[in-house]
């Protein structure tokens, strides 16, 4: 034990450790607030489908050399939450099919544009860093740094101040805008803060890995509690819990940061399940 | 002094009409009922009064100061709701929303109406239990009593006893009774003819693309259409 | 429901005021290590130490002059507009996905490829961080007083 802690102290003296510690605590705690909401409203795949929205936009801003390309991928991938999210039950195509069409498209789109505009020589070295995440998290550049910094605290600020809010309009829209709630101004928010956090939350997992950030640990919180308050407080606990794990473990051990994040969120989730089974027959 | 009118409303989607040259008139302290077949616009009807969709033509007034604010409504339970972790305290609590504003908490005055709500309803028991874990007639007293913390003037139902076996269908209606008697306002579509024609001072028959009556409950049951529709409650 | 936002608030607000440190740059302290190793990638996990060797490169001006310890398979590369062999460690992140090359230039006289192990064997460097032009461009590299090949 002693080893380990010995360990941790030696990293913790490096600051780009500490850094990536901070900020994964903050994006674990945005992610897991608006996973919540989007659970809730049967929404879990848009992190998939945004995620991939923001690859297509950061080759399209490699493309065009952009130094700090947070500038065209957090507004590509925003303007893209709001379509998909506010399209709603009035869309021609349905929900999943139109995030399959637009996460596909810019997948694809933004591989064409890096192969064919190619920044660096390694562009699968691009790729797989960007999709898979990396080490991304120990290596942000200051800028990038205070800007996840900043969001996910703009966004926490956001889910505590309107709470009841968009409570009511996750659980019952049409009763929300029927008694004088502006439901679709919320919904607008919720899509505004989805996009924004997907981005950030590529920094820690990967695109891919993305939905595992923002669903685990709200369906962890939902196999024991049974009221809404207590499911949220508990998903940011478990989410920042986890991350944490995740994150030190992948250090100590050398293992790849966002999968190691993902299974330990994973077993976060099997732990709960349990412990729903053992209360429920309790 | 009439709290809502509408002037030769016409409904419909995608182009289509559904009903139109739809005119009516509630009074405060009215009991409506709107009744008709499957698909000729009760739903559609009250959500263009509730401002969630657009009347293809005609003209919706409310008057004595009605905003949005003052209506209380229980639509018809969605499938996320059945499966939804919250306690019916957080549930009822929300209908408060629309007094708060840009606050981002209940007051102590909105806190203390739910929990009356509640008690009005026989569900402050249940207070804390899981939404999804009560039964549907208690889900539709929760809901209710949320409608109530949002109505301040009138209630508007949609099919409240769907899904009710029958004694907890006469408790809902007999709750709204009581309401209605306590100076609300109520708008209630239903398929339950016996309880349309127990309860309701006025009825709104739609039939297929028109309305085929509408006045006090008594006239009702004089004419034709009444005759038939209640006929045929009877028989089923 | 106050004071849990409370809590939360505070809570965001320390870890935000810990970033603070935000003027210092990301090297680790001074001489941390043992026997004059400023940075010692060898004791740490591969993770790290990727992101340490991006840390550097992307830095290069606050390691000038820092004693770096790294090990890794070795690698060598010959251009042709010098008519020279280029020698490198090998830094592997996640996987083949992400490699990082730093350069390393023996002290003292050796041949190559005679005083050179195989590409790929795993070797350890102890070196001074510096930076040399040519051709116009600027190369950063280690000074190495050291090249031990791990068994």
């Amino acid at each position: 034990m002693t080893a380990i802690m010995d360990k941790l102290a030696f990293y913790f003296q490096y600051p780009l450790v500490r850094y990536a510690l901070i900020v994964s605590v903050l994006i674990a705690l945005c992610s897991s607030l608006l996973g919540v909401t989007l659970v809730l409203k049967r929404f879990s795949l848009i992190g998939d489908g945004l995620s991939r929205v923001a690859f297509g936009a950061a080759a399209v801003a490699a493309a065009f050399s952009l130094n700090d390309d947070f500038l065209m991928v957090i507004p590509l991938t925003v303007i893209c939450a709001v379509l998909l999210l506010r399209a709603g039950q009035n869309a021609k195509i349905k929900g999943d099919a139109a995030i399959a069409m637009i996460s596909s498209g810019a997948l694809a789109g933004g591989y064409l544009i890096m192969k064919l505009f190619p920044k660096t020589s390694n562009v699968s070295r691009d790729v797989c860093a960007t999709l898979f995440g990396s080490e991304k998290i120990l290596m942000l550049t200051k800028t990038e740094t205070w800007m996840c910094a900043i969001l996910s605290a703009v966004v926490i600020a956001i889910f505590a101040i309107f709470y009841h809010k968009i409570f009511a309009v996750t659980f019952d829209e049409d009763f929300s805008a029927a008694t004088g709630l502006r439901a679709k101004v919320y919904n607008s928010m919720l899509a505004v803060v989805s996009g924004v956090v997907v981005v950030l939350a590529m920094n820690m997992v990967g695109a891919l890995l993305i939905s595992a950030l923002l669903i685990f640990p709200a369906l962890s919180a939902m196999r024991v509690f049974k009221n809404f308050k207590a499911v949220t407080v508990c998903s940011m606990l478990i989410s920042v819990i986890c991350a944490t794990l995740g994150i030190l473990i992948s250090i100590v051990a050398g293992t790849p940061v966002g999968s190691t994040i993902v299974v330990v969120y994973a077993a976060g989730f099997f732990v709960f399940g349990g412990a729903g089974i053992i209360t429920r027959r309790g | 002094m009439p709290q809502l009118i509408c002037r030769d409303l016409a409904l419909g989607y995608e182009g289509k009409t559904v009903v139109s040259e739809l005119s009516f008139t509630v009074n405060a302290g009215d009991y409506l009922c709107v009744v008709g077949e499957n698909g000729t616009g009760k739903s559609t009807l009250m959500k263009t009064i509730l401002k969630l969709k657009t009347p293809l033509s005609g003209e919706i007034q409310i008057n004595d100061g009605l905003s949005a604010n003052e209506i209380g409504y229980l639509p018809q339970q969605t499938v996320i709701q059945k499966d939804f972790p919250a306690s019916v305290r957080e549930v009822v609590r929300s209908g408060c929303l629309n007094r708060c504003g840009l606050r981002p908490f209940y007051n102590k005055a909105e806190k203390q109406m739910a929990e009356d709500n509640m008690e009005k309803l026989g569900i402050a028991p249940l207070a804390k239990s899981c939404y999804r874990e009560l039964s549907g007639g208690q889900q539709q007293r929760a809901l209710l009593a949320r409608a109530l913390c949002a109505a301040r003037k009138i209630l508007l139902l949609d099919e409240p006893a769907a899904g009710l076996d029958p004694n907890a269908a006469a408790e809902m209606y007999a709750l709204i009774e009581k309401l209605n008697g306590g100076g609300i306002t109520v708008i209630m579509i239903s398929h339950d003819v016996a309880a349309c024609v127990k309860y309701a001072s006025h009825i709104l028959h739609i039939g297929a693309g028109s309305a085929l009556f509408f006045g006090t409950k008594a006239d009702y049951l004089k004419s034709e259409a009444g005759c038939a529709y209640a006929e045929t409650g009877e028989k089923t | 429901m106050k004071r849990l936002l409370s809590v939360i608030l505070c809570v965001v607000c320390a870890l935000l005021a810990g970033g603070c440190g935000g003027s210092e740059t990301k090297t680790p302290p001074e001489g941390g290590g043992e026997g004059g190793v400023d940075v010692d990638l060898t004791a740490m996990s591969k993770t790290v130490a990727y992101a340490v060797i991006n840390e550097i490169m992307a830095n290069p001006g606050d390691y000038i002059g820092k004693t770096v310890k790294i090990n890794g398979p070795y690698a060598n590369e010959y251009y042709d507009k010098t008519d020279l062999y280029y020698h490198y460690v090998v830094i592997e992140g996640d996987g083949a996905c992400c490699i990082q090359w730093l350069e390393f230039i023996r002290n003292g006289d050796h041949a190559f490829p005679e005083d050179y192990p195989p590409q790929q064997e795993k070797i350890q460097v102890t070196g001074v961080f510096g930076s040399y032009d040519e051709l116009g461009v600027t190369y950063y590299y280690l000074a190495a007083d050291d090249m031990t090949v791990l068994a």
